[in-house]
């Protein structure tokens, strides 16, 4: 059976595989190389790689626990078989219910700590959101309760926020310590933030009112989490010290450094056309790629400075790395279709070799010389690599497949070269 | 060949713009609610709005009578009366329902106004709520957006049961130059509209000006 969050996972993926599908459209002429059939794989799968974490210390079960407790607490209150007049309403309360109620049996399946906290503040989530409808498709209206807790939780952010010293034993573990902790904060404040009033009188959009409740308990989640992940860190450690200071100076060293890097390596908006560079029109597994680390390029630079004005240093630093990693990628690309390096011809060892090399890549992660910050920087490769999987399989798509894992490979050691680089810069 | 009287060309003008939008007949078309056309303008209007459990045809045209339509499709009409001659081929259903449409539209000032009726067919559990009356900026045709949501939790509702809802939408045009016309439907009544643009302007004081 198929969990809503499941389904939700799909969807997304599929939104993202449907964007990233329209370029591919274009490559449908004829000139283009036969494609790989399925059953030349011989029902060969990638192999499962566990993505380093980006943690320095592994955070206790009690925070996961926590929202599974008060998923439970609040499926509690509703009813497997409500009485509510309307089919409609009672049937989207009954699915509400029942898949949150699924979700907490499944629970997450993530290797990384901070992606099964996540997934678990999903659930808790939806199970707010069956809860809220219910309430409110019963006659009885949180408005008051939802204000109030907007307000506590708006006050318990800021001064969260406002007290974020990022102590850490050096500035480089403060950095992957408190960037997750910055995102929780970003994720709370996004859901504290009304984007629609409580419906009145309630029960006239039970709906609406399960979407609100749940945004609350999302938000309230992330609080808790970043209290959480703090609170564990500081008691995992002796000797910590204050880093905000050396954070906010190495920042400005670091986005000059990006700056310069961009303007030196990555060619002008018009240069930077395929047509321009290569003798050869692109197609395939090259298309492809050249595609994506573009794309990477403008996605991950230009990010830093909003994290930066927005106080944000660990995010800021983490999204220079990836800025960084993208361009390092990016111009490896360029080079290795200028040399011929990828194989012209896709074939299954085409395939399955950029698959391997791309888990080998991952895996060697955790052997550099900072591990933890290479794991933080890391996610766009563990991204692709997902992305390859699923065009490997589930969604077929070879040369898409081939790609995503020749990018992931690329990536991950980029990641790694990026993460010395820039854990230099801080300490220097 | 047979005369096409000019409400029959915009029947089959409007008919048409349904097929395209894949909407006839059918209750949505698109995820959120419509918002207006850059394009299109909103206008003031007057409108009623009838529901009814028992009348699966609250209105008809002529050329609707002419049709053969089957249980579903019958509910959906669509028709722009721009004169009395249009209100003419207007039939309405003999009840209070009827009426009540009937009442509306024949209270119109066909000299300076003109009138869009419109209906489907909703579930028990649903209702359509009319989101904007707009007309086009160079051509001046109308335009009804609707929403469809839930209605309210504690009324008792079975989805199985078809309703019929219809608008008449009075529109402060005299309807003469009209093209065609439509209707959309969305199914989030929750879409803010997007504020106007600003376009207010400041102009340069010349010397000497107070």
């Amino acid at each position: 059976m198929t969990t809503r969050r499941g389904y939700l996972v799909g969807l997304g993926t599929a939104t993202v595989a449907a964007l990233a599908g329209c370029g591919a459209l274009d490559n449908s002429d004829t000139s283009e190389p036969d494609r790989l059939e399925e059953a030349e794989l011989n029902g060969w799968s990638p192999t499962e790689v566990v993505i380093p974490t980006g943690l320095p210390y592994s955070p206790p079960d009690s925070l996961q626990k926590s929202h599974e407790d008060r998923a439970v607490e609040l499926l509690e209150t509703v009813p497997t078989e409500p009485k509510i007049p309307n089919e409609v309403v009672k049937q989207s309360v009954v699915s509400e219910r029942s898949w949150a109620a699924t979700s907490v049996v499944d629970g997450s399946e993530a290797d990384r700590p901070l992606i099964v906290l996540r997934e678990w503040r999903g659930i808790r989530g939806e199970a707010a959101n069956a809860y809220g409808a219910y309430r409110a498709a019963t006659g009885t209206s949180d408005a008051d309760t939802v204000a109030s807790r907007r307000s506590s939780l708006r006050e318990a952010w800021a001064s969260l926020k406002s007290n974020l010293d990022y102590k850490a034993t050096t500035s480089v573990e403060a950095v992957v310590v408190y960037g997750p902790i910055e995102e929780l904060l970003e994720d709370a404040i996004r859901q504290i933030q009304p984007r629609q009033e409580y419906p009145s009188p309630a029960i006239e959009d039970p709906e609406q009112a399960g979407e609100i409740i749940e945004a609350i308990e999302r938000a309230e989640a992330s609080l808790d989490d970043a209290v959480g992940l703090r609170r564990d860190f500081h008691e995992s450690r002796d000797n910590l010290e204050p880093q905000w200071a050396s954070l906010a100076q190495s920042l400005r060293q670091i986005e000059v450094a990006v700056d310069r890097t961009e303007s030196e390596r990555i060619p002008h908006q018009e240069a930077a056309d395929p047509d321009e560079i290569f003798v050869d029109e692109l197609a395939g597994v090259e298309e492809e790629l050249y595609r994506e680390a573009r794309r990477s390029v403008e996605y991950y630079g230009g990010q830093g400075r909003d994290h930066r004005e927005a106080g944000r240093l660990g995010m800021a630093i983490l999204g220079a790395g990836r800025a960084l990693a993208s361009i390092a990628v990016f111009e490896a690309v360029i080079e290795g279709i200028k040399g011929g390096d990828f194989p012209a011809e896709q074939t299954p060892k085409t395939l399955k070799t950029a698959a391997q090399e791309a888990s080998d890549s991952i895996r060697k992660v955790p052997t550099a010389a900072y591990p933890y910050l290479s794991g933080s920087v890391l996610d766009p490769a563990a991204s692709k690599y997902g992305s390859g999987v699923q065009s490997s399989g589930e969604y077929f798509d070879p040369i898409r497949a081939e790609a995503s894992f020749r990018y992931a490979s690329l990536y991950a050691s980029a990641a790694v070269e990026a993460a010395s680089y820039i854990a230099d810069l801080i300490e220097a | 060949m047979p005369f096409l009287t000019r409400r029959r060309m915009l029947t089959a003008t409007a008919s048409s713009f349904a097929l395209l939008a894949g909407c006839l007949g059918s209750e949505v078309h698109s995820d959120g609610a419509p918002e207006p056309q850059s394009n299109r303008q909103s206008v003031d209007h007057e409108y009623v709005s009838v529901r009814s459990a028992t009348e699966s045809v609250l209105f008809s045209s002529e050329t609707d009578q002419e049709q053969t339509k089957n249980s579903r499709r019958e509910r959906y009409e669509n028709d722009f009366l721009a004169t009395e001659d249009d209100l003419d081929q207007i039939e309405f259903a003999a009840t209070e329902k009827g009426d009540e449409l009937a009442s509306f539209v024949s209270e119109t000032d066909f000299d300076a106004k003109s009138v869009m009726l419109w209906s489907s067919g909703v579930t028990e559990c649903h209702e359509i709520q009319l989101t904007a009356v707009t007309i086009g900026e160079d051509d001046k045709d109308p335009h009804l957006d609707f929403c469809r949501r839930t209605r309210p939790a504690d009324i008792s509702c079975n989805e199985d049961e078809l309703h019929t809802v219809a608008y008449a939408v009075r529109f402060p045009l005299d309807g003469q130059g009209v093209n065609s016309y439509g209707s959309g439907m969305g199914s989030n009544c929750h879409e803010v509209p997007r504020p106007p643009i600003f376009d207010r302007t400041v102009t340069i004081r010349t010397e000497g000006e107070q």
